[in-house]
């Protein structure tokens, strides 16, 4: 045996970082206060835009905080928005990374593009949703349970406690509660969060102004405004 | 060529004294530098010039010196050529130089042009790829093509200048050489460029406004060019924004019906819309709905309601809405009114304040309002009849407050106090109501002649007769002013790390059913448990005057003054309780006196999820006189307690789960044969995912007695009274998804079955019946895509039941009944969907006593008039057949003629409908 320990050691440390968290996913917009934790550490961090997120991370917004993910094989992309907390977990494979969002508590919107393997997964301590391509918003308070707001697709939403499931389409609302119950209706247009992204970067609008001079001369003025 | 940086400073100001020939002259800058090839520069004359020699200076970006070229004259202007070679990936800086005859010089461009050259990007898509000062290859390698995606900016995306990172994922790249990553922003190289495990990354700094270029360069491991990624996005100007945008959206909508259903006519017109509008920071919403069938006999069918809601700490409703505060308050019932919820992470509080009922005075009928109380009709010495007149057919306006204030800490704990007041406001009825109400007087009206009349056509037949009319001015029979008070608290815990949960809710309720003569006072209360007014409540006397023993000897002058807290709740004889609990009992069992006080609910609750199972076990009281006026609904008198286990396996798609629940209403000492119900069920799903068949098996017991042991005499008989049976229920379903000529096909089954057993049959007498009714049914539908525009679903089912009847014979047998549906029904659509096109029909058969068959049609179509404008029209119409009416001999459409061709046929529902949808 200790003949073999030098062996032991350069082996640990060559397969020690390959043991480590496979990065999954950037962090590509971060407004307000975001940090995250690093998967196996205790200590908070700021996160920042472009930071590379792992399999494992664990990412807390606060009163006015929004991050937007976007996953590096499919650009499924998850928006947090404020009082979040949720980990981020993905397991990488040669054809994809099977991706599940373990959510504590607050408001995510899912844009899950077609999976190649399994299932896009957000699950709660009230629920679980589960997708292969669809947008969606979900709402967590593990108090009063879950609303997911279909955007697009289908989503099988499952509560937790009593394993009933129903199919949540675009423009339906499913509520999950801790007692079991599990329902769905018609999308209130009231209850849609805001997406912080889409109120800023979406639908630019052009405005032209022609403008005439002394000799006739017409010139257009082009303002790119959103 | 040689460096010539001194040269060309001395340039600056000189270009700036030639103004006017300037003018005379035109460069047109070419847009961009092909790597590899060579760049030709002109200067026209566009008036005579008298230029000497023209020079080009020129350097790659950012190179540091310049080199020159000779330009030469070509009849109407001057040129020069920068060879290929010189021209790299990172694109050329350069400007221009004529020396004018007189000694001048003007360049391009025209200040200081060493320092502010023209930049002109390399064009990398049809370049060859050359390093500056390195030796041109001659020909062009192949590029070899790759996965990458493109993961921030998106391509033609518009973002603010802080937003901007780039990132690139090499996920499914697979012979890229990681060490040779070339990014370029405006065809300028990024120095800030990190990799890792497939990931590119790098944050420009300070880009400007305006439509930027990206690209990204890389070299398989063996040296070959991969394809370039190429994509542009636009950076909008810092500190520019228009005004915020207002989102307004909204929708308007009108419906026209008409339908008939066994000889009545139904005709509703509504008008409907919504409309909402926001800011970042502020949402409002309002909608409406106008109906025909708003009357002012019934409770508002018309909705009016507005949410305004700022952020997430405040929202603010008016009109009708429907508020929910607990289970044991009010539970989502639709109040008018406000309410106001102020809402932040450790602290939440919230106010309604409106009407659960509005005051309704009469229904529309004769005897809806004044009813004449005949049997009360009474006659005095002289011979004069008094007739009693009453009020009927009224609802008092309810109005109600609720408060709620909440304390948590955002993961770990929420405490929840709140209070319920809704009080009837007897002011709100009238004693006389509109001239044309009217009520009956039939031939127990003694002296009056029987008729219908108004109150005024009634007081002057009353005089005519020589009697009097005796109408109070309250306690009236239609129903008694109530008034409720609830309180409730509710305390919710999160442990293991949110896995865990548990939940405390009490509450409870005073409740009066009567507050006709409001709050009792003091002299009122000493005689409520006695008949004495001797100061003291509870004192009761013997024949002697001497007081009896058991006596409560509470002094009415230290005792609450009741009207004093009449503004919170009217305290008198009709409430409940009059005490909280049971005082006999509570020496002897005070914990349990007080927890079954018949006016509280409660519940405890514990919950979990771990893993691959969530539990839940449930205790729920609710007690006989618990009552909230914000939730009539509620079941009192039950007991219940709930253990249920959910396991999932397989990833979540075969889930197994088992419950079981005990209720009854036993919650008083007092209750006799109280009934107890034990349940057990058993289920287990499999669901794989999406077009994958699924399943489902469940199987619940159910097990009801009560409790009695003999048989009751009831008369001269012996009845038997007893309950103690099961009842087995059993579901099973399955879904098959399956793909029919490149079409989606799905099939769903479900069968169930009701199987009661009398677990005392065998002591039961040869003639009971056991009362409890069997059943199966099996439901079939296939759902049929034949094209993408065009589904077919066909629906069977059949349900039978049997009932237990004690034929002619004496004998008990179950009877069958069964009710057969079939059902076809089509959606197609044309013209780009914007006409769809709905169809169906259906037959039902039913088998019993007397067999009918009802067939069906419908029809309905659905048309994008313009953009967000919808029009649709449907029409239904069901026909009856009962067969037998043909041979029966008899009239049963009561046109005259006996089994007529079409006696058997009636019309059993028709319906038109008409909508007008417009979003906006």
């Amino acid at each position: 045996m200790k003949n073999h320990l030098p062996l032991i050691i350069i082996a640990a440390l060559v397969i020690n970082p390959l043991l480590g968290a496979s990065k999954i996913a950037v962090a590509t917009k971060v407004q307000g206060k975001v940090d995250f934790v690093k998967n196996g550490n205790v200590k908070r961090n700021s996160l920042k835009q472009g930071t590379i997120l792992e399999d494992g991370d664990k990412i807390y917004t606060g009163a006015s905080g929004f991050v937007a993910v976007v996953f590096i094989d499919d650009k499924s992309m998850i928006k947090i928005k404020e009082d979040t907390e949720l980990e981020i977990t993905g397991k990488r494979s040669n054809a994809s990374i099977s991706k599940k969002i373990n959510m504590e508590m607050g408001t995510i919107r899912a844009m899950v593009s077609k999976q190649r393997k399994g299932e896009f997964v957000v699950e709660t301590p009230t629920s679980v949703a589960s997708v292969k391509g669809t947008d969606f918003w979900v709402i967590s308070n593990p108090f009063t349970g879950d609303m997911l707001l279909g955007l697009d697709g289908l989503v099988n939403f499952t509560n937790l406690l009593t394993g009933q499931s129903i199919d949540i389409g675009a423009g339906f609302t499913g509520n999950s509660t801790p007692d079991g119950s599990l329902n769905s209706g018609e999308t209130d247009p009231g209850t849609i969060p805001e997406d912080p992204d889409e109120a800023e970067g979406a639908g630019e609008s052009t405005l032209r102004i022609t403008l005439e001079g002394p000799d006739g001369t017409q010139k257009v003025l082009i303002i790119h405004y959103h | 060529m040689k460096a010539i940086v001194i040269r060309a400073i001395i340039l600056v100001g000189v270009a700036l004294a030639q103004p006017g020939l300037r003018d005379n002259l035109y460069h047109k800058r070419p847009e961009k530098a092909i790597p590899g090839e060579a760049l030709q520069l002109t200067i026209t004359l566009k008036q005579p010039v008298p230029v000497k020699t023209g020079l080009i200076y020129f350097r790659p970006y950012q190179g540091g010196s310049y080199f020159e070229i000779p330009m030469s004259f070509f009849g109407t202007g001057w040129s020069g050529t920068i060879p290929g070679d010189r021209i790299t990936e990172t694109g050329l800086e350069y400007f221009i130089v004529l020396s004018l005859s007189d000694g001048g010089l003007i360049s391009f461009p025209a200040h200081t042009p060493n320092e502010n050259p023209y930049y002109l990007p390399a064009d990398l898509r049809t370049g060859n790829r050359s390093t500056f000062g390195g030796k041109q290859s001659g020909k062009t390698q192949k590029s070899v093509s790759e996965n990458i995606l493109i993961i921030s900016p998106e391509p033609e995306s518009v973002i603010s200048p802080e937003d901007v990172v780039i990132a690139l994922s090499l996920f499914y790249a697979e012979d890229v050489d990681t060490t040779d990553i070339r990014l370029f922003l405006d065809q300028r190289p990024l120095e800030d460029v990190f990799y890792s495990e497939g990931i590119i990354t790098s944050l420009p700094t300070s880009l400007s406004g305006g439509e930027h270029a990206l690209s990204l360069r890389l070299t398989t491991l063996q040296g070959l060019p991969v394809e370039p990624v190429d994509w542009t996005f636009r950076v909008t100007d810092e500190g520019f924004h228009l005004q915020e945008a207002i989102n307004l959206k909204g929708k308007i909508g009108a419906r026209i019906s008409t339908e008939e259903t066994a000889g009545t006519v139904k005709t509703i017109e509504e008008l409907t819309g919504q409309v909402s509008s926001g800011l970042s920071w502020v949402d409002a919403k309002a909608s409406f709905r106008l109906t025909s069938r708003e009357n002012p006999y019934q409770q508002p069918f018309h909705r009016f309601s507005g949410k305004v809601k700022f952020g997430n700490y405040l929202t603010i409703e008016m009109g009708d809405y429907n508020p929910t505060i607990s289970p044991y308050m009010v539970d989502g019932r639709r109040i008018r009114g406000i309410g106001v919820q102020v809402q932040f992470p450790w602290f939440q509080f919230q106010v309604v304040q409106g009407d659960l009922n509005r005051a309704v005075q009469e229904m529309d009928k004769t005897d809806g309002g004044y009813i004449l109380r005949t049997a009360n009709i009474k006659t005095d010495s002289l011979g004069t009849y008094t007739y009693p007149l009453d009020r009927t057919g009224y609802t008092f306006q309810r109005s109600v407050n609720m408060y709620q204030l909440t304390l948590q800490t955002p993961r770990r704990f929420r405490w929840k106090l709140a209070a319920l007041k809704a009080r009837d406001d007897r002011e709100t009825i009238h004693k006389l109501l509109r001239n044309s109400a009217t009520f009956t007087v039939d031939s127990s009206a003694t002296g009056l002649t029987p008729g219908t009349y108004t109150y005024g056509q009634f007081s002057d037949l009353v005089s005519a007769a020589g009697g009097r009319i005796s109408f109070p001015d309250a306690n009236w029979g239609g129903g008694d002013p109530e008034d409720n008070l609830v309180l409730g608290t509710t305390f919710q815990g999160l442990f293991d790390d949110q896995r865990l949960s548990f939940e405390f809710s009490w509450n409870f309720s005073l409740y009066n059913r009567n507050i006709w003569d409001g709050a009792v006072s003091r002299t009122e209360m000493d005689t409520t448990l006695d008949d004495s007014l001797d100061g003291f409540i509870g004192v009761n006397y013997d024949e002697n005057g001497l007081v009896m023993d058991g006596s409560l000897f509470i002094d009415t002058s230290k005792v609450f003054d009741p009207t004093f807290y009449e503004g919170f709740f009217t305290i008198n004889a009709y409430m409940t309780p009059l005490l909280p609990f049971d005082i006999s009992s509570y020496g002897k069992h005070p914990i349990a006196t007080v927890v079954n006080m018949p006016s509280s609910a409660f519940h405890f609750k514990l919950s979990g999820t771990y893993a691959l199972q969530s539990f839940q076990v449930e205790y729920r009281q609710v007690g006989p006189e618990f009552v909230s006026l914000g939730n009539p609904y509620l079941s009192t008198n039950i007991r219940e307690f709930v253990a249920t286990d959910q396991m999932s396996l397989l990833d979540r798609k075969l889930h197994l789960s088992a419950t079981y629940k005990f209720h009854d209403n036993k919650i008083l000492a007092t209750t006799v044969d109280p009934l107890v119900t034990h349940s057990l069920n058993f289920g287990i799903s499999i669901s794989p995912g999406p077009e994958v068949p699924s399943m489902m098996v469940n199987i619940q017991s159910i097990g009801k007695t009560n409790e009695k042991k003999e048989l009751d005499i009831i008369g001269d008989s012996r009845q038997d009274l007893r309950e103690n049976f099961k009842t087995v229920n059993s579901l099973f379903s399955v879904t098959f998804p399956f793909r029919y000529a490149g079409l989606k096909q799905l099939v769903a089954v479900n069968y169930s079955t009701i199987l009661n057993h009398d677990l005392l049959k065998s002591d039961r007498g040869a003639n009971y019946v056991f009362n409890k009714t069997d059943s199966d049914a099996l439901s079939i539908s296939l759902s049929s895509r034949f094209s993408p525009t065009w589904r077919l679903i066909s629906n069977f089912s059949r349900t039978n039941l049997y009932l237990p009847i004690m034929n002619s014979d004496g004998i008990i047998i179950q009877k069958p009944y069964s009710w057969t549906a079939i059902a076809v029904n089509s959606q197609n659509s044309f013209w780009d969907s914007r006409l769809r096109f709905t169809g169906g029909l259906s037959f039902l058969r039913s088998a019993g006593d007397v067999d009918s068959n009802i067939y069906g049609v419908k029809s309905g179509a659905e048309y994008d008039v313009i953009k967000n404008l919808v029009a649709s029209l449907s029409l239904n119409i069901q026909m009856s057949q009962v067969p037998a009416y043909r041979k029966d001999n008899q009239d049963n459409n009561g046109n005259g003629k006996t089994d007529e061709l079409f006696e058997a046929w009636s019309l059993n529902t028709s319906g038109i409908f008409l909508n007008m949808n417009y979003s906006f």
